[in-house]
């Protein structure tokens, strides 16, 4: 374990963008939700900095720069925007409790260790907690999407998983090369276009973002 | 052992426990101070809690009719668990005197034994509050201290002990690779557990009047006098306590190695810096946070209990150490 002081503060970060996506599985507010998503994104591009510094990979830095704009400042405030519009509800409506979600989200980091841990001796990882952390981060978001009943929030849990996924481009590869990462980030405002969209059909239609009513019948 | 001689030891013990009464209430004065002035309120003096324990132990007291004689002793041996935990704790220099392997599940049963005589002292006086109030810190405990023990366990994976002043040594040495996710993770999970411990907002508010959602104050509120006044003091010496532990282990550089002067100072004065620097954030957060309800706060001991866990696992499956 002889990491040089830039891995180890690369291994800090990787934890933060951990912890917030643990957090976001046990709060109960839309509004703080979306806070922890631009707090991630903003360690995530904490990440694409010390990985171009690093690595000597300087278009790392524009990434950087655009997760920075993009996920860190402008979709949330797309987001918050939309739920003030829409007069959703601030609390978050869940399928599971705070505490079986909280313990999902433990399984998530063990499944990711046990599986894609071992991986990591064979691929040039820049640091050995990056990859278990970004697969972590994806299944969260997953779950995220999974166990939330509004659209809002499986919106928000979509994010989370791009971000796991980025991560996750950003440590096997030192960034998958910027043209294609320009286009996730285009995508991921599409998304949020999309989600806005969709959105306001479905509040429009039903008078409700509560996904679980798409399942009744109209009548 | 350690490498202290006789008189030294004696002299190291006593200026610790001297240290842990006298700082005690003026990091919760301090506390007190940075909540009413973050809230625009002139408040209460810094040496507040100096004068309420003056004017307690000044007065006599009075024991419910119902009470066994009980009460006469519960207080002043929980009192004297509390300051038996002190030397567990590593402070201004290392190593600690009587740090033996394990010293630090010792402390875990030692703040554990004065929960337990608070609570039993709540319920000898026979009102039905301090019934409620014991109940609630009583199942507080239960759910707060296997975190704690996972704490520990994850604090000193690194140096392979579970003894602190081999922990903050081990940390010391290592600079500032010291800081890794494994003890981020388990740090966060002891602040979280720190406010359930030390009975701070936003699972009980220490400054609360109403009774329905007391924890602590329901258990004094039939005491009075002497038997108050070192349940307040026990309680200062306990926050104190907890908070010195952790910015030990979290920034473990610059304790005194050896008894020169001036390393004795200056590793005081940064003792003192570290403990004010975490009560200014501990009292904006609590300006911050409102009290939970009470059945909310198991989320709060389930995602402490997680991040403990995941540094564990983290050490272990990928060894992030």
């Amino acid at each position: 374990m002889s990491l040089g002081p830039g891995q180890q503060l690369l291994e800090v970060v990787a934890a933060v963008i951990l912890v917030t996506a643990w957090v976001s599985l046990v709060h109960r507010r839309l509004d703080a939700l979306v806070g922890l998503y631009a707090l991630q994104s903003a360690a995530m591009a904490g990440v694409a900095v010390l990985v171009a510094y690093l690595y000597d990979a300087p278009l790392l830095y524009l990434t950087a720069a655009t997760i920075a704009g993009l996920n860190a400042v402008i979709v949330p405030r797309v987001l918050l925007r939309i739920r003030r519009d829409l007069e959703i509800p601030g609390e978050v409506n869940m399928f599971v409790s705070v505490r079986t979600s909280a313990l999902a989200g433990l399984g998530c980091l063990l499944l990711a260790e046990l599986v894609v841990g071992p991986l990591t001796p064979l691929a040039q990882i820049p640091a050995a907690g990056l990859l278990p952390i970004s697969v972590t981060v994806v299944l969260i978001g997953l779950f995220l999407a999974a166990t939330r009943r509004k659209a809002f929030t499986q919106v928000v849990g979509m994010l989370e998983m791009a971000n796991g996924v980025f991560l996750a481009g950003l440590a096997l590869t030192f960034g998958l090369g910027l043209l294609l990462e320009l286009g996730v980030a285009a995508n991921l405002l599409i998304l949020a276009i999309v989600g806005r969209l969709f959105l306001y059909r479905m509040k429009d239609s039903f008078d409700t973002v509560d996904a679980d009513t798409l399942r009744a019948l109209e009548g | 052992m350690s490498g202290w001689g006789e008189a030294q030891t004696a002299a190291l013990l006593l200026s610790e426990v001297l240290l842990a009464l006298g700082l005690g209430p003026l990091l919760i004065g301090l506390v007190r101070r940075v909540k009413s002035r973050s809230q625009r309120r002139t408040g209460p003096g810094l040496l507040q809690p100096y004068r309420d324990l003056a004017k307690q132990l000044g007065k006599g007291t009075v024991y419910s009719e119902t009470s066994s004689g009980l009460t006469r002793y519960s207080t002043w041996i929980g009192f004297g668990a509390l300051l038996a935990a002190v030397p567990f704790v590593p402070w201004f220099f290392l190593p600690s005197p009587i740090g033996f392997s394990g010293d630090l599940i010792v402390l875990v049963g030692l703040l554990a034994l004065s929960r337990f005589m608070t609570a039993v002292t709540a319920l000898d006086a026979g009102s039905t509050f301090g019934g409620m109030g014991s109940t609630r810190d009583m199942w507080l405990g239960a759910l707060f201290e296997p975190t704690f023990l996972l704490v520990i366990f994850a604090w000193g994976a690194p140096s392979g002990s579970t003894q602190a002043s081999a922990i903050v040594l081990h940390g010391a040495s290592l600079g500032l690779t010291h800081l890794s996710p494994a003890l981020l993770l388990a740090s966060a999970a002891f602040a979280v557990l720190l406010l359930a411990e030390t009975g701070r907002l936003p699972v009980d508010n220490p400054a609360t009047h109403l009774e329905l959602t007391m924890v602590h104050e329901a258990m004094v509120l039939e005491l009075g006098g002497r038997d108050l006044a070192l349940i307040d003091w026990g309680k200062s010496v306990r926050f104190l306590l907890l908070l010195e532990l952790f910015v030990a282990v979290l920034l473990p550089w610059g304790d005194a190695l050896s008894l020169g002067l001036a390393s004795l100072a200056l590793a005081l004065g940064l003792l003192v810096a570290k403990l004010f620097g975490a009560s200014l954030l501990l009292g904006n957060l609590e300006t911050r946070v409102a009290k939970w309800r009470l059945f909310r706060v198991g989320d709060l001991a389930v995602l402490s209990w997680v991040l403990a866990l995941g540094s564990i696992s983290l050490t272990y499956l990928v060894g992030v150490g």
